[in-house]
């Protein structure tokens, strides 16, 4: 997302805050409602947070077992860790949290949009960096399976594998699937193929 | 504070003391000088009346010359040497961002009465000028409805303007206008930095020009422009910041039809303002132009000594507690301290220049409108 889009969706973005009712909870909520977020407040840390949510800022302690119970991987949401220090333990919690962005108390107004806009980016950029990787993954089996196809097709009706291949795609086409679903189904006909073959072997 | 610097309380030992920062010199002198005036005024006009709590208060004032290092270097010495914890400064952004750190760090609290680019909240400050939401958007809805649709952006190259453009380019592409251009000038422009704009602005033909070039080089476009054979009454310069005062100083006569967006015109009709319009010509002299900034500064004195008589002390926080949610006539009308953010509820005007050099008001809000230093609600619901 561009720097101007999500600066104007600020009072649409969704904001968790997992942090004690106390001077820097209030000061942040009250900085985040200034912004225009919408703004909740949770305590202690649940197990599931809220949703549907875009970001959390929650208040780490040295363990992020308990800082952070709910399964990160799960959410697609930015997440801004508060601390106290910067000591070794904490920084190592830091790193363990994955978090996108940190906040060291006392919470000062300034620094608060910064981070949650960077979060916000940082996790915009990951999701799209996942979503690619899975993408990648799924056309390298896809082409995996292709290949297979191809030279099944190949030993079986002694085409050429530019033959065999535009076969694939011609079927592809007409059905309106991806060359991998054609793909999949010929090799498993031909592995279903193989196995009445046998079975009727054992008949004989 | 130590033994040293209570020399300086010989004077007054029972006044509170208070600091001031306005350029009396270099290029924002002409609205800084206006500033330091409302503020002198208000200041008299209270310890005329007894006081404050029956002490009366002190400024103690430096001059910053238009120089963020030195407003960095005075607000140091008010902080520290002087021993003061309240200070009523600023103009340009880059001044306040110059000691905001200090200001903060001090626990000190700073009066701001400019208009600026929004994007700010510390607990330290109160701003009583003019956030964004107040004054640049409905520039932009009556430019539209009046000139049309294609906007020439220049302005000096610092961080308000590069911001404030920023939300007119937003603006102007939301509404389905045009800008056909956006430029910077230095902020202390050479002549023939601004002759080329000009020329810039001939050929491409707007159908207005937002000016964010302050202070001496806003003084020089607009002469520069009318020289040019430009006429603002069918191609006007709108700003946010060009006054009364510098209108004075280019040249009432070279200026008819430009457009500022504000909530203070001298020509605004309260009984509050003809009795600071009075006040203000009987001591500045009979000509003396009376502008927004004079009007902040001026307000805000009042608001702080309604703050003090209540928190009976200086001390930032309790100070800060009792200025937040106060309401007080001034000039421009009712205006209330917003205590979610420290800006102040203010009433959005656009005047045009006349042949005296006064502003004619063209169009008013209803109402005095909450200021949204972020931007939180955005204009395009309530065009």
């Amino acid at each position: 997302m561009s720097a101007s889009s999500l600066i104007q969706n600020l009072r649409n973005t969704r904001v968790a805050v997992v942090h004690p009712r106390d001077q820097d909870g209030d000061d942040l909520v009250r900085q985040l409602q200034r912004i225009g977020c919408q703004v909740q407040m949770v305590w202690p840390p649940p197990t599931q947070l809220p949703q549907p949510l875009d970001a959390v800022f929650f208040l780490l302690d040295r363990d992020t077992k308990s800082s952070m119970p709910w399964r990160m991987a799960d959410l697609s949401i930015a997440h801004i860790a508060i601390v106290d220090y910067e000591n070794p333990t904490v920084l190592k919690a830091l790193l363990d949290s994955s978090a996108h962005g940190v906040l060291v108390r006392p919470i000062r107004a300034s620094g608060v949009l910064s981070n949650l806009v960077l979060a916000l980016s940082m996790r915009g950029y990951e999701s799209r960096l996942l979503a690619k990787i899975s993408k990648l993954e799924d056309t390298l089996r896809t082409r995996r399976e292709i290949e297979k196809a191809t030279r099944l097709l190949m030993n079986l009706r002694n085409l050429s594998e530019d033959d065999a291949y535009q076969f694939i795609r011609k079927q592809a086409t007409a059905k309106r699937v991806p060359m991998g679903t054609i793909a999949g189904s010929i090799i498993n006909a031909h592995a279903m193929l193989a196995e009445l073959s046998r079975d009727g072997e054992g008949e004989k | 504070m130590g033994s040293d610097s209570s020399d300086h309380l010989s004077g007054a030992a029972n006044a509170w003391r208070v600091g001031v920062l306005f350029s009396r010199k270099g290029y924002m002198q002409v609205p800084e000088s206006e500033h330091f005036r409302g503020t002198a005024l208000a200041i008299e006009e209270i310890n005329l009346a007894g006081g404050v709590l029956g002490r009366p208060i002190e400024p103690v004032c430096y001059d910053p010359e238009s120089s963020p290092e030195l407003y960095r270097r005075s607000a140091e010495k008010l902080l520290t040497e002087d021993g003061i914890s309240t200070i009523f400064g600023c103009c340009t952004s880059s001044s306040r961002k110059a000691i905001l750190a200090t200001v903060e760090r001090r626990n000190a609290l700073l009066w701001y009465p400019s208009l600026y680019e929004g994007f700010e909240y510390s607990p330290n400050v109160i701003y009583t000028g003019a956030a964004p939401n107040q004054n640049s958007l409905q520039l932009a809805r009556y430019l539209f409805a009046t000139y049309g649709r294609t906007f020439y952006l220049v302005g000096s190259d610092y961080i308000y303007p590069r911001e404030s453009n920023r939300i007119m380019r937003d603006v102007v592409a939301r509404e389905g206008g045009e800008v056909v251009a956006e430029t910077y000038v230095p902020v202390t422009p050479h002549h023939d930095q601004i002759r080329r704009v000009v020329e810039d602005i001939r050929r491409k033909a707007p159908s207005v020009v937002f000016s964010t070039v302050v202070g001496q080089g806003g003084q020089a476009l607009y002469r520069i422009f009318r020289e040019a054979g430009l006429d603002p009454r069918t191609m006007p310069i709108a700003s946010l910041t060009m006054g009364e005062g510098e209108i004075r100083a280019i040249g009432p006569e070279l200026c008819v039809g430009h457009i500022t967006s504000a909530p203070y015109f001298s020509t605004v009709a309260t009984p509050a303002n003809r009795r600071f319009v009075e006040a203000y010509r009987a001591h500045f002299g009979r000509d003396a132009p009376v502008t927004m900034y004079a009007e902040a500064a001026y307000f805000q004195i009042h608001v702080f000594a309604d703050a003090l008589r209540r928190a009976k002390s200086l001390d930032t926080q309790r100070l800060a507690e009792a200025a937040l949610g106060t309401e007080y006539d001034a000039p421009q009308g009712r205006i209330r301290i917003d205590p979610d953010n420290n800006h102040t509820f203010l009433r959005p005007r656009i005047g045009m220049v006349n042949e005296h050099g006064d502003f004619d008001v063209v169009w008013e809000a209803k109402a005095a409108v909450k200021p949204d230093p972020y931007l939180v609600d955005h204009v395009y619901d309530h065009a």
